[in-house]
């Protein structure tokens, strides 16, 4: 009896290989795509070796998107941008064209303007969660070892989650004046926050079994946190800090606009306003977003691909 | 036909005197000097549940626990629900405390949790984060052994176990039952003296189960650890068992304590077995006050 499950097991990899036709046969038939982990892997798979004119596997979404379907949406926007404008006809003071804006863009990376603006803003977020990230862990994994740190920080973390960062950029201007300083407090705190609730949900989610597992095995104290709670925590950490910098990227842009130091990306959309530069306006706007989405979904995505998605799934 | 341990009789407790619970005498088994694996005098536990107004409420889930477990005895225990299977075994494990009387595990009583005792869970307590190698070795390394001496100690016990292949694989990629040979081999792996399962089988499937009954009979008949063992199955417990130990509801007692004399491995079809299932059945019915025709449909 017990045979026949380890053989059927055994297979894993081949396994895999056959549910992929299986999945497919289950598409073409129903015309819906799978959606789930393993769908996602085997679409991946087969995406990478289709070429722009082979045969276009419509069917497949989940996970690996086809190259199709992430430029599709872009281009159909910009045409869509380019009809309204020729159509409304608006002056482009309001509404420039992409082609305006797209040389805008090409001004400010000639002019050196758009690295000037890059690197400031870069350097504030990254001294925010440079500081914010470890703060933030610290605290959060400490209410989740201990009881009374819990009660003691708990109603705060509440407190400071319920208000919007851009509200303590006043605060902030009060304290540190129109500074870099300013800013860099502010996204310390919005990381502080975000980082310290998903490191103590993190401890808190362990399942009780598995510590008590560990310590049946002699492991407690401080063995315990760093061989369980630690790692049992880690998938929730880390999601933690991908959130922290899309919130912190946020608060950036909000805190450039109000706080006019002088640089940076959120700064250069108030300050083109200001000067009647709408073109330059868009381009801000469209930088700031696809550097969003590259950090985000690029940089970070892998970092939790190369660490918890591994082992990520059921106990 | 009895393969294991003496019989102690309705009247047992009373043939031991000394502290530490030594069998200094006794009518069957008067050779041996042996300290009991575990020795469970007199266990109470009350849980209390908060009230209004700074009241609480009592709520007794075991009373009078009485009985001792020989060294590589096999024991079941087995009861309806709200007989305190669980926290009986919590409290071996030492996760929970007792509210009166005496656990001792060889000789020694239980302060919290220790690597004298190994838990199996009915949900596997796998690390998901480590393969199963890292999860059988997790709590190897204060058996000092080196690494050499680990690897050969994991090797032995995958193959215990049937995973060979399996080594690097994470838990989220093995079935119920694989999982759980994992998390028994993981038990196995600090030689603890005593093993706890509590409902091991009981999340797996009736075939997997099966099959992790007659592998585990092996591996303990080749272990020759002392198991402590809950299920809520008469089938699982008589085929296992050197003895069964029946609790009542309501608080928990032992309500009736059955020696199981059939031969290993046991035969599940056979008269004999059917006839020794049925009679468990019947006392577990009594134990739960239930109409004793109603024994014959559980499993």
């Amino acid at each position: 009896m017990y045979a026949t499950e380890a053989p059927s097991a055994r297979q894993g990899n081949h396994g895999r290989r056959r549910t992929s036709t299986q999945e497919r046969a289950v598409q073409v038939r129903t015309g819906f795509p799978l959606v789930g982990a393993g769908a996602g892997k085997t679409s991946r798979a087969e995406s990478s070796n289709l070429g722009l004119l082979g045969k276009v596997n419509w069917t497949v979404t989940t996970g690996g998107r086809s190259l199709l379907w992430t430029v599709l949406p872009i281009i159909l926007a910009f045409v869509v941008w380019q009809l309204t404008v020729s159509v409304l006809n608006y002056s482009p003071a309001i509404l420039p064209g992409p082609v305006a804006v797209l040389g805008a863009l090409g001004e400010e990376i000639s002019d050196g303007v758009l690295w000037t603006d890059l690197i400031a803003s870069f350097r504030r977020i990254l001294i925010g969660l440079l500081i914010g990230i470890p703060a933030g862990t610290v605290l959060g994994l400490s209410m989740g070892v201990s009881k009374y740190v819990e009660r003691l920080f708990s109603p705060l973390l509440n407190f400071g989650l319920a208000t919007p960062g851009v509200a303590l950029v006043p605060f902030a201007i009060l304290w540190f004046g129109l500074r870099d300083t300013t800013i860099i407090s502010i996204l310390v705190i919005e990381v502080v926050l975000v980082v310290m609730l998903s490191s103590w949900t993190g401890v808190r989610g362990i399942e009780p079994a598995l510590v008590n597992a560990a310590r049946t095995m002699g492991v407690d104290g401080l063995a315990l946190f760093r061989r369980v709670l630690l790692p049992g925590a880690l998938i929730s950490i880390i999601s933690g800090y991908r959130f922290a910098f899309s919130r912190a990227w946020r608060l950036l842009v909000g805190g450039e606009l109000l706080v006019g130091v002088g640089a940076g990306l959120g700064y250069r959309i108030s300050e083109s306003q200001n000067s009647f530069r709408a073109d330059r306006v868009y381009v801000g706007i469209i930088v700031i977003g696809i550097i969003g989405v590259l950090l985000e979904r690029v940089i970070l995505r892998s970092l939790e691909a190369l660490t918890v998605d591994r082992w990520r799934g059921t106990t | 036909m009895r393969l294991r341990g003496p019989s102690y009789g309705p009247n047992r407790a009373k043939e031991y005197s000394d502290d530490t619970g030594a069998v200094t005498s006794g009518p069957a088994d008067s050779v041996t000097t042996e300290v009991p694996a575990l020795v469970i005098r007199d266990l109470s536990k009350t849980f209390y549940t908060a009230m209004k107004f700074g009241d609480r409420r009592a709520t007794p889930a075991l009373e009078h626990i009485d009985f001792r477990v020989k060294r590589g005895e096999f024991v079941t225990v087995i009861g309806p629900s709200g007989s305190g299977k669980s926290t009986l075994l919590s409290i071996v494990a030492g996760f929970i405390q007792q509210s009166s009387g005496e656990v001792l595990v060889g000789g020694e009583p239980v302060r919290g949790p220790g690597p004298d005792r190994g838990v199996v869970f009915q949900e596997f307590a796998l690390f998901p984060w480590l393969d199963v190698t890292a999860n059988i070795r997790f709590g190897m390394s204060r058996r000092r052994l080196g690494r050499a001496a680990e690897m050969e100690v994991v090797e032995r016990l995958v193959k215990l176990v049937s995973l060979e292949g399996f080594e690097h694989y994470f838990p989220n990629r093995l079935s119920g039952g694989m999982k759980q040979r994992v998390a028994i081999a993981r038990a196995l792996a600090y030689d603890p003296e005593l093993l706890l399962m509590d409902e091991p089988f009981g999340a797996l499937d009736a075939q997997t189960r099966g099959a992790l009954q007659v592998q585990f009979e092996q591996i303990w008949q080749e272990s020759g650890k002392t198991v402590l063992f809950i299920t809520h199955s008469v089938r699982e417990a008589v085929y296992l068992s050197d003895r069964v130990l029946v609790l009542s509801a309501h608080p928990g007692r032992v309500h009736e304590e059955v020696w199981i004399d059939l031969q290993r491995p046991r035969a599940v079809m056979s008269d004999a077995f059917s006839l020794v299932e049925r009679n468990v059945a019947r006392v577990l019915a009594r134990a739960s006050g239930m109409n004793e025709a109603s024994a014959y449909t559980s499993d």
